[in-house]
């Protein structure tokens, strides 16, 4: 008997190829997707890394993503095809199996789905693990031996999620069918839905929540705001998106109805009544197909481009080899003799020095009304704040070597020249703390550092005075609070990456014998960062975010295939009925054939379209974003993001050509 | 004038690989007259549903000819073929075959889109029809909302609005309760008077008893024909009843 019942379940999968396949192959691609990510999250190798610390918060993080849409995205697949398969379990039901003898048949069925992809999955993901992790390493900039692991903790977290997932779509399964007599089952497959409401509020709700998004997007400038404002804006457009969808789209569809000469006309007469009946439940899928659509596009154009602009970003973080930072609250301590000690500690080390800089900064955050600046009392970056550095001609030229000596010309007492951004300094005075000075020229500048600062402050200027002596009266006048004065010692020298790690070590001991020179009840303020130490840092903070978004754009990419694919197979066998009506009434097959290109298209596309449009819309507040993770190259984020949507048009168009073709199967198969 | 001719008409199926053939239709031949109202009686098997496919323009015979209005069906080009039938021919089925995601007035409104009718023209055709049919208060319900009788009126407004010259109906009764039958053979025989040559297939006696003729069909032939002369619906439906008998016992006869 129990024989019997394993043979049945394994008919019925195979007589379900076509909905089953993809479902299996989908859960072995979300198993190995999820043994991968406890793999990197527990990998010996990774974490014997400096920053591997990056790599697992972020991998982390990951299994948890990857956990929550598998369960959404299989729930969501096994309701498709039980929904097919209601006819059939019917028959079963009417030909004499009691529903329990059903359950039996399904749970095999569920059993034979789980081992075939929790099997498959860790096979892949196993088979797999060498590459990814070498793919990794490379991305890391990591020289290492790949040895091959496997991790237990990936079988042990994997087996038991997976198992109880199936589980619970068998539950779901069963709960299908126990709600249903044999009738309904039969006829399950076809219900038909009545005409959805036009729900105004809805479709207004939305309207108002990816407008709002939109504007925040736009406007959004004090840092501090975009991060918590970009989530708001995420879960705005998400939810509004749903609204729009479902509401919206009614909406729009009685208002084509309502125009006599668009809707009776034979190119739009069956697909606006045709999308407009099946909205209720399309709805939904399309939202969920643009929504996903969305967060691939821009999860992988954001961490492509901070990828690609790694170098750009250690850059602009650490602009030179070697930066030794001291704040002057210590009496006696003087930058040039300390400059002096580092130059001889590097030259000991048997690096040659190619360039030195040392100057003083003096930074002030201020608000202002254009004319007059005053100090705010709290540090930070907001976008209605101004940061003011004051320095010497010679502080300005040793902190840019870019700039000639000749474009910077000398002060006299009591005047002085603005360069900064991003737009020129316009008024002929200014004035700082009460104290005036006359603005003898002003020029817009920015470096890389500014560019990266004005992203999030009003702006950014350098005034120029004639001396230290100047500038000292200047702030004086203003007392302890929100100026900085830091004296800035950098160093660029030739050698490898571990030469250069060794140099900023030793100096770093140095610094260390420093502070101790100047005894316990000072507080010293020194310290260096080196760029070559943290490189490793930011590879493995970037290069992780960069294969966290690869992995979940795939993981995304491939949920929306399937909903694209099932969704098409099921209103395949909806449509096929109200064709065969259509052509016994009078309509051509090309005509028949006509009208369902044009309906697909618009249900295709559209989510596409809107998708590319939010993504256009966050651009605002990306790029700021961005600006704060160091990476302000905004035409690199650009590109990205045109490469990454073109390719995701691409799969998508591959896509829906091939699930046309099983849609126009199963029409061209009707009965006559 | 005979508004349909069939003469000679043969329908061979050939299954797959030729193994076997299937003789649906031997040998029919039979005219209609304008505004005639026929019925054709036959058991299951008998090639009725095969004839009406082929009157339809749905199916090609192997042999034989229909000549609708002095065109021969076998004539049309393939891509003018749903316009044809649209222009010309009218629908009524057993399951209704309304579209559930068409109120009731733009199902009846489907085959005037089809043939890029304007809307002021479509509006104009519909409203004396609908208050002839009885349905002026339901056009803006969906299929799903209304009962048997009722679907089957919207069906016979959707096939009566192209105005065409030959209505065929298949098994128009065979969904509906006897009240509904009733109303819609009355239904017929009203249009039927208004000049509206009508074809109906049909299984039922009672159907059958209101057509002004009826055509016996048995294995791929015409058996017999009845005409309605002075009869009554009752006369005529006594006299079918009997024709079945011996239609019935024949066969066994025969075998």
């Amino acid at each position: 008997m129990n024989k019997l019942y394993g043979r049945l379940a394994r008919t019925n999968l195979k007589n379900n190829k076509p909905l089953y396949i993809p479902y299996i192959l989908a859960g072995v691609m979300t198993v190995a997707l999820f043994y991968l990510m406890v793999f990197l999250n527990n990998n010996p190798g990774l974490d014997q890394m400096r920053g591997s610390y990056y790599i697992e918060t972020i991998m982390g993080m990951g299994v948890y993503i990857i956990a929550f849409f598998s369960l959404i995205f299989l729930f969501y697949t096994n309701s498709f095809i039980i929904k097919r398969r209601k006819r059939e379990i019917g028959v079963y039901n009417i030909l004499g199996m009691e529903k329990r003898h059903i359950a039996k048949v399904l749970f095999i069925e569920t059993v034979y789905v789980a081992v075939l992809a929790i099997a498959g999955g860790l096979l892949v993901g196993i088979g797999s693990s060498k590459l990814i992790l070498m793919i990794l390493y490379r991305l890391l900039d990591v020289e290492g031996n790949v040895v091959f692991v496997v991790t237990k903790a990936g079988i042990t977290y994997a087996v038991p999620y997976f198992c109880i997932l199936y589980l619970l779509t068998f539950c779901y399964n069963l709960l299908q069918i126990r709600l249903s007599n044999p009738i309904a089952l039969l006829h399950g497959s076809n219900v038909g839905e009545k005409e959805p409401k036009t729900k105004i509020v809805m479709t207004v709700l939305g309207l108002i929540c990816i407008g709002y998004a939109y504007y925040i997007s736009f406007t959004t400038e004090n840092p501090l705001k975009v991060l918590s404002l970009f989530l708001v804006a995420v879960i705005l457009v998400i939810v509004g998106t749903y609204f729009l969808f479902t509401a919206g789209s009614i909406a729009l569809l009685k208002l084509l109805r309502r125009d006599k000469h668009f809707y009776y006309n034979k190119k739009h007469f069956s697909a606006v009544s045709g999308l407009l009946y099946r909205m209720k439940q399309n709805a939904a899928g399309l939202a969920s197909i643009c929504v996903l659509a969305t967060m691939v596009l821009v999860m992988v154009s954001v961490t492509v481009s901070l990828y690609a602009g790694v170098d750009d970003e250690l850059q602009t973080r650490y602009p030179q080899d070697l930066c030794i930072y001291l704040n002057y609250d210590t009496p006696g301590m003087s930058k040039d003799s300390i400059a002096q000690e580092i130059r001889q500690e590097v030259e000991k080390q048997g690096r040659t020095i190619t360039k030195s800089s040392i100057y003083e900064k003096v930074t002030a955050f201020t608000t202002d009304d254009g004319t007059a600046f005053s100090a705010v009392t709290q540090k930070e970056y907001n976008g209605s704040q101004t940061v003011l550095y004051l320095v010497t001609r010679e502080d300005l030229l040793q902190m840019d070597d870019s700039l000639q000596a000749e474009a910077v010309q000398p002060v006299k007492p009591g005047s002085v020249r603005i360069y900064g951004g991003p737009t020129a300094y316009k008024a002929d005075t200014i004035s700082l703390w009460g104290n005036a000075f006359s603005v003898e020229s002003s020029e817009v500048y920015q470096n890389d550092d500014d560019l990266h600062k004005t992203s999030m402050l009003k702006g950014c200027y350098y005034v120029m005075f004639d001396s230290e002596e100047t500038i000292k009266s200047v702030y004086g006048a203003c007392g302890e609070g929100p100026i900085d004065v830091e004296g800035v010692i950098g160093f660029d020298y030739d050698g490898s990456k571990e030469e250069k790690i060794a140099c900023y070590q030793a100096v770093d001991s140095l610094l260390d014998r420093i502070r101790a020179s100047f005894g316990e009840e000072h507080r010293i303020d020194l310290y260096a960062e080196s760029r070559a130490w943290n490189e490793t840092e930011v590879y493995a903070l970037y290069g992780g975010l960069f294969f966290l978004g690869a992995f979940l754009g795939i993981m995304f990419l491939i949920v929306t295939v399937m909903i694209i694919f099932y969704k098409q197979i099921s209103e395949g066998y909806e449509d096929k009925e109200r064709y065969v009506i259509m052509e016994k009434v009078g309509m051509s097959s090309e005509e028949v054939k006509a009208s369902i290109t044009s309906q697909i298209r618009i249900v295709f596309f559209l989510p596409l379209i809107v998708a590319a449009i939010h993504e256009l819309a966050a651009f605002p507040i990306i790029r700021r974003l961005l600006a704060m993770l160091n990476l302000t190259n905004v035409r690199l984020y650009a590109i990205c993001m045109v490469v990454t949507f073109l390719l995701f048009s691409a799969i998508y168009y591959i896509v829906f050509r091939m699930t046309s073709q099983a849609y126009y199967r199963i029409i061209d198969g009707r009965a006559r | 004038m005979s508004i349909l001719e069939v003469s000679n008409l043969k329908k061979i199926y050939t299954t797959r690989f030729g193994a076997n053939q299937v003789q649906a239709l031997s040998n029919i031949s039979f005219s209609v007259e304008e505004g005639e109202y026929v019925a054709i009686m036959g058991e299951s098997g008998s090639g009725k549903t095969t004839l009406l496919n082929i009157l339809a323009a749905l199916d090609q015979p192997t042999d034989g000819e229909v000549i609708l209005n002095g065109k021969k069906l076998q004539s049309v080009r393939e891509k003018e073929i749903a316009a044809f039938r649209r222009k010309h021919l009218g629908f009524v089925f057993q399951d209704f075959n309304l579209l559930d995601n068409f109120n009731l007035r733009d199902n009846i409104y489907l085959p005037l889109v089809l043939s890029d009718t304007k809307h002021a023209e479509m509006e104009a055709r519909l409203e004396p029809l609908a208050k002839k049919l009885g349905i002026s208060q339901l056009l803006d319900k969906f299929p799903y909302e209304v009962s048997g009788g009722q679907k089957q009126r919207v069906a016979v407004a959707r096939a009566l609005i192209t105005r065409p010259e030959l209505i065929l109906a298949d098994e128009p009764t065979g969904a509906l309760d006897s009240k509904a039958t009733d109303s819609l053979l009355n239904l017929f025989g009203q249009i039927n008077q208004e000049g509206q040559t009508i074809l109906m297939v049909t299984h039922s006696t009672k159907a059958a008893s209101h057509a002004g003729r009826v055509l016996f069909i048995k294995d791929g032939e015409v058996f017999h024909q009845l005409y309605r002369g002075n009869m009554t619906n009752e006369q005529l439906y006594a006299r079918i009843a009997d024709t079945l008998t011996v239609l019935q016992a024949g066969g066994e006869q025969h075998e």
